[in-house]
């Protein structure tokens, strides 16, 4: 084993790290980038980076009480199994020593919240970070200006340390940058789309769509696969005791709706049946890299994806439901027009239409919306797409899955799941871990302790004269949508 | 006269306490707390647990009770501070400082365009009542009264966008003496829809009270004496009828900084009223409850300022 990225289903590229190696299973050793200086502005002041630098860094993210004493991070997760961080400033290294191995460190690690942060604002005053003016790392440009709400201003770091791979060239090519704040009001989003003062904007349906096509002529439509926190699905508040707490009840939940339907009546056609996880459960032999993206067919979402309203009136009928004692719940969903509203709107039609469920709908303001998914504030049930954006599958295995996950917003309690959770995590070979991951989904599915709708693909207009613009929401994170992006309409 | 204005002054200071406990208070029964606003903002909630709610309230400070916090608040603010705001934590008042001239700008703007057009149309429309010219008045009075603002601010950026070309929300605004004219083509399409109600009102009432002044004695006795129409009208008839006017116009300034918030979130003018909104969706307490006192500060000044204008534009009114 030369080194963990074949456990993480990418290519990592160093940046501050010029290379690594896993000395053993539990021992990495980072050798850092030679040459590299911070900023030339407070508190560091162009001053070299150093191997210490970055183990105090990592060890403030890994352990919020470097910070301030009961300080948490939300990092710290993704280091439980690194015990120690030693550096040596003459050779230039960082050596993380790990309890156990961990497959899930690396991609984590590329994660854009874990970033390098010099130590003179760690020991100082951590809160200081909070303020744009303290914001001085190793980057290609330095931040100058925020108005927030109007505008962000950066200028070229003269110090930089990278160069252009291709021409050999000192980056960045840029004297700076200069980013105008987005527009908050979708109507005077659609001005500027029309006056063509934006290049791109995203698409909610095929009527904006339509609208984009009409105001500019060389619109080009770009269809990307959603990240899986755009997954819709239904959140039960206990799937331990109660109504819910009978799997026959998720299930009959899940039969009684037809996804088919949705698919066409709510997104056009532009949409699939979908789980709130990432590609790398599936695998596939003519991808080059053995796996591939969503969309995924029903059959591989378990038994009870599948539209079959006989059996779930005879799984809510075994569950002591039926036209006699009809199931009645109430449902939220914030009110917000958009086309997750219809597909709610429709989900429970469907469940009225095929089961005979009455799920009455309870309106939360949008604001609060995803902190009643977080802190289960709810009653009986919940529609959302919130699963988190996750680097890498323990996010969205562990992280909401195991019953000690504080992600874990779904009441999620079953010790099996809990060991195969561990068990991913230490798994460096790839098959090995995909064979749990596959595990951990099946008896998810099979449990339905969440109900998933289908999931509709994510549209973005933009200019023809943008080459292939990656939707940011998708580009977050390595994967997601970046590698599907593909023309389906284009003006003549 | 002094003395009117000193028990004014100590009113604007028991209104701007009675303002600041209000606002505090009403933020405060948000649903919902600042921190989950906050953390959601995230990368769709990553950051958001129960822990780093409770970890995030006690940093904000969140974690005191309501009259502590607003004991706090109200003591930093007699000393000039705000308090810092929960998102950028940056100075409020320094949040502030940094949109007010805009926003002032916008309300002169739309007041100085009001007056402009509301005052001749409504004289011109009283002159000569029941004509196609005072028709056309009062329909437009009936629009601008009857479109609620924000309705027609989207209206003009949606249409002015497909007929013309231009998108007036994404107009840059840089600060007037920075470069006038950019500043005023950003300015102009805001200030105009702001100006569309309360120019319907001044209108609507400078031409009643032209109505009911052109038929005082002392106005016949003018044209009595053979003064031209002219001087009646600016002379004798316009001065008097202008009072209630200005009334009208304090009154409305209200409506104008309140209305302002909206046209400034719709045009993208970065204003104190973008700020608030921005700040009420994110529950940013010192931010909503610092704008809230500064607008409402602006009110009472322009009600203060108008009252005491009473006496110059009346010589029988005066002040003890």
């Amino acid at each position: 084993m030369d080194d963990f990225s074949n456990a993480h289903y990418y290519e990592n590229e160093g940046d501050l790290a010029a290379t690594w190696e896993a000395v053993d299973p539990t021992t990495v050793v980072f050798q850092l980038r030679d040459g590299v200086n911070w900023q030339d502005k407070e508190p560091v002041n162009g001053r070299a980076m150093t191997a210490e630098d970055v183990k105090i860094a990592y060890d403030a993210l890994r352990d919020g009480a470097t910070l301030a004493p009961d300080y948490s991070t939300v990092q710290e997760s993704s280091y439980t199994a690194v015990t120690t961080i030693e550096h040596d400033n003459a050779a230039n290294t960082v050596t993380f020593n790990l309890s156990e191995p961990s497959a899930y460190l690396f991609n984590n690690m590329m994660n854009p919240f874990h970033t390098v942060i010099s130590p003179e604002i760690i020991t100082d005053d951590y809160t200081k970070l909070d303020d744009w003016r303290n914001a001085a790392g190793t980057g290609p440009f330095i931040l100058d200006f925020v108005e927030q709400g109007k505008e962000w201003i950066a200028s070229k770091n003269p110090n930089y340390w990278k160069d252009d791979p291709v021409s050999g060239m000192r980056l960045p090519f840029l004297d700076g940058l200069h980013g105008p704040d987005f527009i908050n009001q979708r109507e005077s989003e659609w001005a500027a789309w029309e006056a063509g003062d934006v290049d791109g904007m995203v698409m909610w349906d095929t009527f904006d769509v339509e609208r984009a096509m009409s105001a500019q002529s060389d619109t080009v439509i770009q269809v990307t696969a959603p990240p899986p926190g755009w997954q819709p699905y239904v959140n039960f508040l206990d799937i331990n005791s109660g109504v819910f707490g009978d799997p026959r009840v998720r299930q009959a939940l899940s039969v009684g709706m037809n996804r088919a339907e949705q698919k066409e009546g709510v997104y056009n056609g532009l949409a699939a049946a979908g789980y709130g996880q990432n590609w790398t459960f599936f695998r596939d032999d003519e991808s080059d890299w053995g796996f591939r993206e969503w969309p995924w067919t029903e059959a591989e979402l378990g038994d009870f994806a599948r539209f079959d309203p006989q059996e779930g009136r005879m799984l809510l009928d075994a569950a002591g439901y039926n036209d006699a004692n009809p199931l009645e719940f109430q449902f939220m969903m914030h009110n917000v027009a958009n086309t997750y509203l219809n597909l709610y709107e429709l989900v429970r039609d469907q469940w009225k239409r095929n089961l005979g469920v009455t799920a009455n709908h309870e309106q939360i303001e949008v604001e609060n919306w995803i902190a009643k998914v977080v802190t289960r504030d709810f009653t009986d049930a919940l529609f959302t797409w919130l699963i988190g954006a996750e680097m890498d599958a323990d996010g969205l295995a562990y992280g909401k899955m195991h019953s000690d996950s504080s992600s874990n917003w779904y009441g999620i309690s079953d010790a099996e799941i809990d060991q195969w959770c561990l068990d991913q995590r230490r798994e460096l070979d790839v098959d090995k871990r995909s064979d749990i991951l596959e595990k951990i989904r099946i008896k998810e599915l099979n449990n339905m302790w969440r109900v998933f709708a289908v999931n509709p693909y994510r549209l973005y207009a933009r200019r023809g004269y943008l080459y292939n613009r990656i939707d940011t929401y998708n580009a977050w994170n390595p994967g997601w949508g970046a590698t599907n992006v593909e023309r389906v309409w284009k003006n003549a | 006269m002094t003395g009117y204005v000193i028990r004014r002054l100590i009113g604007v200071v028991v209104v701007i306490f009675l303002l600041s406990f209000i606002s505090f208070m009403l933020v405060n029964a948000f649903p919902g707390s600042t921190a989950e606003r906050l953390l959601a903002e995230g990368a769709q909630g990553a950051a958001l647990t129960e822990e780093s709610i409770e970890q995030y309230n006690r940093q904000l400070g969140l974690d005191k009770p309501v009259f502590e916090r607003y004991g706090t608040w109200l003591w930093n603010a007699v000393q000039g501070d705000l308090g810092r705001s929960f998102a950028t934590s940056e100075s409020v008042v320094d949040e502030i400082g940094l949109r007010l001239p805009r926003s002032i700008e916008l309300v002169l703007l739309a007041s100085v365009i009001s007056f402009l057009v509301a005052i001749p149309v409504g004289i011109i429309s009283a002159m000569r009542q029941d004509s196609a010219a005072d028709y056309a008045g009062r329909i437009f009075t009936i629009l601008g009264l009857a479109i609620p603002n924000f309705l027609l601010a989207i209206l003009v950026v949606t249409f002015v966008a497909e007929w013309v070309g231009v998108s007036l929300a994404t107009l840059d605004s840089p600060y007037f003496w920075d470069d006038p004219l950019q500043n005023l083509a950003a300015m102009i399409g805001p200030a105009l829809v702001l100006s569309a109600s309360m120019m319907a009102t001044l209108m609507r009432m400078q031409r009643s009270q032209m109505l009911e002044v052109v038929h005082e004695d002392y106005v016949r006795t003018a044209r009595a004496k053979g003064l031209n129409e002219r001087a009646v009208v600016l002379r004798h008839a316009l001065r008097n009828s202008f009072i209630p006017v200005l009334t009208i116009f304090a009154n409305q300034a209200a409506f104008l900084i309140s209305g302002a918030v909206i046209i400034e979130y719709i045009f993208r003018v970065n204003g104190v009223g973008a700020l608030l909104v921005t700040a009420i969706r994110r529950a940013d307490f010192n931010v909503v409850v610092g704008v809230v006192v500064v607008l409402g500060f602006g009110v009472v000044l322009i009600n203060l300022l108008v009252d005491l204008s009473y006496a110059a534009i009346d010589p029988r009114i005066r002040y003890g």
